[in-house]
Parts: structure tokens; C-alpha cells; sequence
């Protein structure tokens, strides 16, 4: 409403423009072929840093989450975004997730001497509640046998709470005390 | 929105989280199950950052004390009512530990969602589900507490078939290995009535009396422990029998099945 009532009082020129800049973006938007995030890019802006940690990936179920950590600063490794936590209610299975391309970052093929690091650890940080943790349990099921470590997130962000909305200092916390699984 | 259209006071209730949808931003739609007033949806505002409200989340399963406004005219009016505080009485964070009992309890909740209409208070039912996700929750996933509430659930709401005596007459049914059945004449028949009805393995049957009869404890757990003896075949027979039974009443297919499908070899056994 607010934005409506904004909008209203606003520069028909201003407007024409706000309304293609949504346009484009909508446009553009497409999936990080490596982690899945938004981007407009083949590859997102994080995935294409060579100066990242690559051999570490926090695992997320939302692009916000990841903009979440990214925003707190102390993380430098890259991320892989899940849209979305198994959800028995919303119907939601293993397969609705992006869990297979998770899974293809973590097979390297050795022979190919310019190919990243290989994956050493893995983070989840999905929101610490219900369905954040069954779909972490999963996860840590699925690649502990792989011989990558997994961690997930300690909850120095509140049970129950979901990570979009816990401030930086919460976060910060959580990213430091994660654990293996 | 405060006042207008609310009865003046809310009221404490226990309650069982039965879903919960996105309702905007941060708000959350919560359908609940509660003794005196049956299922209730109500909306949670700012439920995904309140802590101080909703400590522990409000998820699916949850069992606790729910403050609830009522929509005006009490629970006849069928609108949203509003959760004001939900604070649950066990810790259900366990449930994401375990992803068998994670499906068991999802799929206990959408059964009791999708059969239920509101406003249709039942206290017992209300009990026949705190002993469903109880008994989940300590004891760990097991089909036959899935069995036991489905049954329990078709009879509170009068769906369930005649299961030992014919559905016609009355009678009692024939001796031997197998019973003649068809739910098209209510259940369970005589050879007279049951001409032509397929024939069900009567262990089955016996199987299903016996998780109904049960109110005990230790009835219950014999009861429990004897269906998860009997042979998968059995145990399968018995779980298709009363999905069969359910299956008509449901106005959607549950999720939660599909659910138990995807999670693939990690899958709970469902029965
Ligand atoms: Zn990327
Ligand atoms: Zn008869």
C-alpha cells in the first residue's frame, strides 16, 4: 500500500523506467549453472570468484538466506541454493530439490589438472527449524559417505526461527560454532 | 484490525499444529486441531521472526498450548481466526532428526486435516492424535500407530466398515481363513449377503479389530506389537485395505504419501 501510495506521487518518467528495470530483470534472471542461485549470468558473480574458497559450499534453501550470510562478511567460501526444504505437507521431496547438482560439485574428475579443488566440507545452513533439520539429516546421509565433512550451522539463531530475518551477529555466531554432523 | 470483527477476549487452548502455509511476508496461515472448538485456521502474524510469540516455531506436529482470537461468533463463523502465542509442550525439534518420524507425524497431521471439517469439535479425536504423534515421537516410526489412527480416525467419523459381523444382517460371519468383503454394502457379509464379494484374509481383519479395541497401554502396545509381527505381506494388505477405506473421504491426495515415496531408500515403512 505504501508502495502504491508512493507511486502514485512519483514522475511518470521515474516510473516508466522503474517498470522496465523490473522487466529486464525478470528477464534475465536465470539459475547459477553451478550452484543455482539467481544470477544473470551463466555463472554467478560468487561462483566465478577464483579468489573464493571453493573447497567449501554452504548449502541454502532460499537466495535470500545466502544474501543472509554473504551480508555478515566472514564467509568466503561459495554456496549452493536448494530452493526450497523437504516438506512432507507441501509435498516436498529429495527430488524437488536442487540436491543432484549439489551432488555433481562434489565428483571431480581427477584427471583434469585446471578443475577446481575438490570439496573438502560442506555447510548447511538451513534454517534451524523442523524441516531445515530433516532436510540438513538428509543431506549428511546422503554425502558423509562420500568422504566430505558436513556441518551444519549451530543455532545461535533461534529454534524455530527462520534464517532471513536473523541479524548479522546471530548469523555471524552460527557460522563460527557450526558442527559436523 | 484489533477489535473490529474479533470477540473481545482470545482464549488458551491446547492445540496440535496441523499445517501452516505462507500467508504474505512473514505471516503465517496455521490450520490447528484443539478439543473444544475442532479445527480452527488461524492467521500468525509475523510467526516467521516472532520468538517471543511462537518460541520453537510454529511447524506442522507441534503439540503445545495455543491463545487464539476467535473470528466474531465463535468458531460457527468458519473465518481466519488469529493465533496470538503458540508454545509447545514437547520439544518436536526431535522430529528433524529423524526423517521417518518427520513423515509418520506429516502424514498423521494432513490425515486429520483432510478429513476433518470445521468447526467440528471431537475431544477425541483430538486425543487419538496426541497418542498417534506421542507414540511417534518416543517409540520411534511404526506403521501400526499409523494403522491404529486411521481406524480410530474412520470411526469418530462414523466412515469405518463393519469388521466382525455382516453389514446387512448382523450375523456373524462364516468360520474359516478368509472373510467376504465389499465396502459398497458396508463391510464385512454372510455367506447370504456376500455373494460375489471378494474375500479378504481374516488375520488381516482381526489385525485392524485388534489396534481398534485396544485403549489400555499395554492393549495398545500388544496390539501393536502383534501387527509388527505378522508378514510384510500382511502388513501391506492391511495398510491397502484401510488406505482403500480412507481413500474416498480424502478430497485430495495426501502429500505426505507422495512424500514417503520420494524420500526413496531413506523411506520410513509406511505399513
Ligand atoms: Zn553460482
Ligand atoms: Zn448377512
Amino acid at each position: 500500500m505504501r508502495l502504491a501510495l508512493a507511486m502514485v506521487k512519483a514522475d511518470p518518467e521515474y516510473l516508466r523506467a522503474l517498470s522496465e528495470a523490473i522487466g529486464s530483470v525478470h528477464a534475465q534472471l536465470k539459475q547459477c549453472r553451478v550452484c543455482c542461485d539467481f544470477t544473470s549470468d551463466e555463472v554467478c558473480p560468487r561462483c566465478a570468484d577464483a579468489r573464493r574458497d571453493h573447497t567449501t559450499i554452504c548449502v541454502v534453501s532460499q537466495p535470500q538466506d545466502r544474501m543472509a550470510i554473504e551480508r555478515t562478511g566472514v564467509f568466503r567460501g561459495v554456496y549452493h541454493v536448494l530452493h526450497g526444504v523437504l516438506d512432507p505437507l507441501g509435498g516436498v521431496g529429495p527430488g524437488d530439490l536442487r540436491i543432484d547438482a549439489l551432488l555433481a560439485r562434489l565428483h571431480r574428475d581427477p584427471s583434469d589438472a585446471a578443475a577446481l579443488p575438490g570439496v573438502e566440507e560442506i555447510i548447511v545452513a538451513t534454517s534451524p527449524n523442523v524441516e531445515g533439520d530433516a532436510t540438513a539429516l538428509y543431506l549428511s546421509k546422503l554425502i558423509g559417505p562420500l568422504g566430505v565433512r558436513v556441518s551444519r550451522i549451530a543455532s545461535g539463531v533461534a529454534v524455530g526461527g527462520e534464517l532471513e530475518y536473523a541479524d548479522v551477529t546471530t548469523l555471524h555466531r552460527a557460522l563460527e560454532d557450526r558442527r559436523r554432523l | 484490525m484489533r477489535g473490529g470483527g474479533w470477540t473481545s477476549g482470545s482464549e488458551r487452548t491446547p492445540a496440535v499444529i496441523l499445517a501452516t502455509r505462507g500467508l504474505g511476508e512473514a505471516d503465517l496461515l496455521v490450520v490447528l486441531l484443539t478439543p473444544g472448538q475442532g479445527k480452527v485456521r488461524a492467521a500468525a502474524r509475523h510467526a516467521r521472526k516472532s520468538r517471543r510469540r511462537f518460541p520453537g516455531g510454529l511447524s506442522g506436529g507441534a503439540v503445545g498450548e495455543a491463545t487464539v482470537a476467535m473470528r466474531g461468533g465463535g468458531s460457527s463463523g468458519g473465518g481466519l481466526a488469529r493465533l496470538e502465542a503458540f508454545t509447545p509442550v514437547r520439544d518436536h525439534g526431535a522430529l528433524g532428526r529423524d526423517l521417518s518420524r518427520f513423515a509418520h507425524v506429516a502424514y498423521l497431521c494432513e490425515l486429520t486435516d483432510g478429513l476433518l471439517y470445521e468447526p467440528q469439535p471431537d475431544p477425541a479425536v483430538f486425543s487419538a492424535l496426541c497418542e498417534a504423534i506421542g507414540r511417534t515421537m518416543e517409540h520411534g516410526a511404526d506403521a501400526g500407530t499409523l494403522r491404529r489412527y486411521e481406524l480410530w480416525l474412520l470411526r469418530a467419523l462414523g466412515l469405518l466398515p463393519a469388521l466382525d459381523g455382516c453389514a446387512v444382517c448382523g450375523d456373524e460371519l462364516a468360520p474359516g481363513p478368509t472373510v467376504l468383503f465389499d465396502e459398497a454394502h458396508g463391510g464385512a457379509l454372510c455367506p447370504l449377503h456376500g455373494r460375489g464379494a471378494r474375500r479378504i484374509p481374516v488375520e488381516v481383519l482381526a489385525a485392524a479389530v485388534a489396534l481398534l479395541v485396544a485403549t489400555t497401554e499395554p492393549e495398545v502396545d500388544q496390539a501393536l506389537r502383534s501387527v509388527a509381527a505378522r508378514p510384510a505381506g500382511d502388513r501391506r494388505g492391511l495398510r491397502d485395505l484401510v488406505l482403500g477405506w480412507l481413500r474416498p473421504h480424502l478430497r485430495h491426495p495426501l502429500r505426505s504419501r507422495e512424500f514417503f515415496v520420494k524420500l526413496g531408500p531413506s523411506a520410513p515403512e509406511d505399513g
